[in-house]
């Protein structure tokens, strides 16, 4: 009896297996692995639950009594005496085995046929549903197959969803980020980007569109793209990559290695067992800024009267990922054409290495300029700028540099630390010396006036109108100048900051005072209104951002009419070749958009108000796929030329496949194209759901 | 149609005004051999101000480092995508020097890369022939300074149009004298001046 209760339990529990297995692979096809194991484990406990009746003796008993009718129900009958515990148990066995072996009962024969009976329909079903599963996907290796000929393919694609993983590059030290199904693709150039997706990689094709004369896919990962592959089209470049197996949470799946390009790209994914069926990925490279860097130190431009002492140099450089180094380079410059040439030499100070700490974005960076160490001569001129590297080892390094000082060692000839030989100071100088002139003048005046003998009345009036007169003078010099007047051809009043003309107004009011005070021969109350002219006037210069090494070049005016008549060489021009052709960028994006926005609006027309509707308004889930492919190439190909033009269309094919209304993503489209807007019915009616 | 101006660049750095006498002899040479209707005296324009795209061409030269300010680079762009050229002339007769050196490296972030200019450029056959490309000048040829031929120009070309047009020639030292010595020469030498003008008035 326990040899056929254990044999009929492992009937059961080999059918449970098979049918089991039927029901996980048949339902993993179809709704995924996990709903595999739930269908596997629900059908096999079936297939237990009803055998249950293997634990009890008395059943068995029965299923041979029925099956062998000599027993004459012997077998229940000891089956129950000896559940009964009357005592006679000990007999009970051997009356059992009697009436078995004298009814000659073929115990292993009856579990064959149970055997048969159970287990050959559960590994048919078990087989027929291994069948029906590899018919349905990919085959395993190098076999294509036909399109069109799976059903289940259909309800779950190989390309959606898809994940995408961006590793930036190495030295941008940032983690790496998972994005699930999406359209676009941003990252720094460089970055390795991983697309995996569910499913076998066999009858996947992938192919990377990038722009002519950029580096390809392949520059900053190790998968394997297949440069034979590559293809000119128009000014893109088409390169094969390899599409390789790559385990997902279920264990299977395919993955694209690709480099994110220098410019926008396209990634193409085929699934050639499905018609139609096609990915596609905007690679959009984010660009690594170089070092943005300030010169904090020194602040202007300035002539010094000897090469002694010392410069305090400062800087302060940022970098939007991280920086790697910083310095001071000083271009030391004498002598002159004259003289036998100018002559260079770049020095460089306070060089720092940033790289060492991680992503550091900002660093302020010093250092100290010792004149006398350079041992520089008279009309020397120092060019101190800083300069600041980032850590981009893909394009770069990116190079930041600050704004260039000049610092000049005056030269012997020079009269005072601000004139500049060649050419006579500027109106604001001028009017600068002359107050000061005033203010000395008036000075000494108020001095002799303290002293005895005092002064007669005849010369202090004399010489206090005289004063007036050269306040005045000033003054027009200076209304000269704000007002825009003659200032040869440089347009000073424009070139004026708001600060500086404040304070410009400020010393053309107290000049005016002072000329009344003067006037009035009260020199006493005109010293502190000139010394304020004066003051305001040193802010002015003070405020100015440069002086420049030299004022205008001479005037020298040409007697054209003259000239003509005096022309003695004959030109031989050569043929003139066509000219560049004209900017028309306009019209070539209306062209290009022309045909997609045509079928938008003819689904708009047609009243398409969901995502059903304007499929069929347009030809199938196919046509509708096709019009945003469209637009996402056209983008890709406007990203580099025309960032507002990429960025319009990356807003009007998020409203699309959000399902928002794209008529002011459209509108903004044109405008951006500088077409004007276009009044079409249909298109403000077409909202995706 | 406005009349042509010649104008000179003035720059932040450096001695942008170290060739006073070139923009009159140009202006001479314009006047002497083309119709083009040209004011008799130049101009001097900053970098950074609007009313450089007042003229089609800014002439730039210098000896002593040649640096943009942020201010100027930006105008500077704006101004060349908009279709203005700039015609650099180093003032130096050396080879590799210090404005060479600055002026190259700005060029490069401002407009972008400077290539050799092939020696059958329309820049040579525009108006008068060089056949030979750009002609020497006296310091390449009597050996004072770097005794050195350069053979070509540089120029950042856009669209078969050149935005900045390069030279470690010193024109600005061949081209720097009074206008009444051309009568002294056998040949004009600012001749090549004259095709750099119509190129950038007519391209």
């Amino acid at each position: 009896m326990r040899r056929a209760r254990a044999g009929l339990a492992g009937v059961a529990l080999v059918s449970a297996a098979f049918w089991g297995v039927a029901a996980a692979m048949l339902a993993r096809t179809v709704a995924g692995v996990s709903v595999g194991v739930i269908a596997g484990a629900v059908a096999a406990g079936l297939v237990v639950w009803r055998a249950r009746a293997v634990r009890s003796p008395a059943e068995v008993a029965l299923w041979i009594e029925a099956r062998v009718p000599a027993l004459r129900y012997a077998l229940v009958t000891a089956i129950d005496r000896r559940s009964g515990g009357t005592g006679e148990d000990a007999g009970a066995g051997d009356v059992l085995r009697r009436a078995v072996t004298d009814a000659q009962v073929d115990l292993i024969g009856l579990l064959r046929r149970a055997g048969s009976r159970h287990l050959l329909p559960a590994a048919g079903g078990c087989l027929a549903a291994i069948l029906l599963v590899r018919q349905v996907t990919p085959p395993a290796s190098g076999r294509h197959v036909a399109r069109g000929a799976h059903t289940l393919a259909d309800v779950r694609s190989r390309l959606s969803p898809i994940t995408v993983v961006i590793r930036p590059p190495a030295y941008a030290r940032l983690p790496a980020r998972a994005l699930r199904d999406p359209a676009d693709v941003a990252g720094l150039a460089g970055s390795t980007v991983l697309v995996r997706g569910p499913g076998v990689p066999d009858g996947l094709a992938a192919t990377f569109e990038g722009q002519a004369g950029l580096p390809g896919p392949a520059a900053a990962v190790g998968g394997s793209p297949n440069p034979s592959g590559g293809t000119s089209r128009t000014s893109r470049v088409t390169t094969t990559l390899a599409v390789r197996p790559g385990a997902d949470a279920s264990g299977t799946g395919w993955q694209v290695v690709v480099g994110m390009p220098e410019g926008p790209a396209l990634l193409r994914i085929r699934d050639a067992s499905r018609a139609a069926a096609e990915r596609l990925l905007i690679l959009a490279p984010q660009r690594d800024a170089p070092p943005a860097v300030e010169l904090i130190r020194p602040s202007a431009d300035t002539v010094l009267a000897a090469a002694t002492g010392e410069i305090p140099l400062e800087a302060h450089a940022s970098d939007d990922i991280g920086l790697a180094d910083g310095a001071f380079e000083v271009i030391v410059t004498a002598g002159s054409e004259e003289s036998g040439g100018v002559h260079g030499r770049v020095l460089t100070l306070g060089q720092v290495q940033l790289s060492a700490d991680a992503h550091r974005r900002e660093a302020t960076l010093v250092g100290t300029l010792r004149l006398g160490a350079l041992a520089l001569g008279p009309g020397t001129v120092l060019s101190v700028r800083a300069i600041a590297h980032d850590g981009n080892a893909i394009e770069g390094p990116g190079v930041g540099t600050s704004d260039t000082r000049t610092i000049r060692i005056a030269t012997k000839e020079e009269a005072d630390s601000i004139a500049v030989p060649g050419a006579a100071p500027t109106v604001s100088d001028r009017s600068l010396e002359s107050e000061r002139a005033i203010v000395l003048a008036t000075t000494a005046l108020l001095r002799r006036l303290a002293r005895a003998p005092a002064l007669p009345k005849d010369s202090l009036v004399e010489r206090t109108r005289r004063l007036a007169g050269r306040q005045d003078g000033v003054r027009s010099a200076l209304t000269g100048l704000l007002s825009g007047g003659d200032e040869g051809q440089i347009p000073v009043a424009d070139a004026l900051t708001a600060p500086e003309r404040a304070l410009l107004d400020s010393a053309l009011r107290a000049m005016t005072d002072a000329a009344s005070e003067l006037g009035a021969i009260a020199p006493r109350r005109a010293l502190p209104l000139e010394q304020r002219a004066a003051t305001m006037l040193d802010s002015a210069r003070g405020l100015a951002p440069r002086v420049y090494m030299r004022s205008r070049p001479p005037r020298i005016v040409v007697d054209v009419g003259r000239v003509r008549l005096t022309g003695t060489e004959h030109p031989q021009p050569g043929p003139r070749a066509r000219g560049p052709v004209p900017d028309v960028s306009a019209d070539r994006w209306l062209a290009r958009l022309a045909a997609p926005l045509a079928a938008l609006a003819r689904a708009g027309e047609e009243g398409a108000s969901s995502a059903t509707a304007a499929e069929s308004a347009l030809g199938g889930p196919a046509a509708l796929r096709a019009v945003i492919d469209s637009l996402a190439v056209i983008r890709v190909d406007a990203m580099a030329p025309d960032p507002p033009l990429g960025a319009a269309l990356g807003d009007l094919l998020t409203a699309i496949r959000d399902g928002r209304d794209a008529r002011d993503a459209l509108a903004h489209t044109r405008t951006v194209i500088g077409a004007g807007l276009e009044g079409r019915a249909g298109l403000s009616e077409w909202i995706l759901p | 149609m406005s009349r042509f101006v010649f104008a000179t660049g003035r720059y932040a750095s450096g001695d942008w005004d170290s060739a006073p006498l070139v923009p009159a002899n140009l202006i001479d040479s314009v006047a002497r051999y083309t119709s083009i209707d040209v004011a008799p005296a130049g101009a001097v324009v900053a970098l950074d101000t609007p009313a450089l795209f007042d003229y089609p061409l800014v002439y730039l030269t210098g000896h002593l480092p040649f640096r943009l300010t942020e201010r100027e680079r930006a105008n500077v762009r704006r101004y060349l995508d908009r279709g203005g050229m700039l015609f650099i002339d180093d003032h130096n007769h050396d080879v590799g020097g210090i404005f060479h050196r600055t002026a190259t490296e700005e060029i490069g972030r401002t407009a972008g890369p400077l290539v050799d200019l092939p020696n059958d450029h329309e820049l040579y056959s525009c108006f008068f022939r060089f056949p030979d490309g750009p002609p020497a000048t006296s310091h390449e040829l009597n050996g004072w300074g770097d005794n050195l031929v350069h053979d070509h120009l540089q120029a950042v070309v856009r669209e078969r149009r050149i935005l900045v047009l390069y030279s470690s020639k010193d024109y600005s030292s061949e081209w720097g004298y009074h206008a009444e010595s051309k009568r002294l020469q056998s040949v004009d030498n600012t001749r090549f001046g004259v095709n750099v003008v119509v190129y950038a008035l007519t391209r």
